[in-house]
């Protein structure tokens, strides 16, 4: 499974695990973890080192997402 | 929410980096937070003035190679630049002062119409269709 489809499958279950985390998912589990967001550019530095296979990631927020007026 | 991921090309490093991007069909044009669009290499191409509520606002226009799907793209975006008190969630005392959430920009790109009206009828359909 793509690890975008595999986040929107299972996004209520990350969000309660991994809440207010980044995650880095992968091969169809969560690869790594930091705390709070993080900038794009570092995420693609650190998934490049440790991903085998396709990767992506995603941010878990405390509170649901407030939408830009 | 729609969120999906898209490859930016990085002009320094000449590589695609991945993001994740929140689809808005509300917004016009694409928009990259400054910090991470300087770091990309991404060149200004003029100004755009726009009405935000009550005031104008005035923002660096520029041109973003996108990758999407195995597709490429090149597409108008804007680069704003946000305040670092913002790329955080809120501080009990900043409650009432500001959303809970850190601002979108910190972490993802936004995709508008200039990405979503460069689609395919069939990416277009995939992407709003599921």
């Amino acid at each position: 499974m793509e690890p975008r489809e595999w986040v929107n499958k299972h996004i209520k279950e990350l969000r309660n695990k991994f809440i207010g985390k980044t995650v880095i998912v992968s091969e169809n589990k969560v690869i790594k973890t930091f705390d709070g967001p993080v900038n794009p550019l570092k995420i693609n530095e650190v998934a490049r080192k440790i991903c085998k296979e396709k990767w992506c990631y995603t941010y878990l927020p405390e509170s649901e997402e407030e939408y830009l007026l | 929410m729609i969120l999906i991921d898209v490859d930016l090309w990085n002009a320094v490093k000449k590589e695609f980096e991945l993001f994740e991007a929140l689809v808005d069909t509300g917004s016009s044009y694409c928009v990259i937070e400054k910090s991470i669009a300087d770091a990309l290499g991404l060149e200004m191409d003029g100004i755009l003035h726009l009405w935000q509520m009550g005031e104008p606002l005035n923002v660096p226009l520029a041109k973003i190679r996108c990758r999407y799907k195995g597709e490429e793209y090149m597409i108008d975006g804007l680069v704003v630049e946000i305040k670092d008190s913002y790329k955080r969630p809120m501080l009990p005392e900043e409650e009432c002062t500001r959303p809970e959430s850190p601002h979108p920009l910190t972490n993802r790109v936004i995709i508008g119409n200039t990405f979503i009206d460069s689609l395919s009828e069939e990416e277009y359909t995939k992407l709003f269709g599921r």
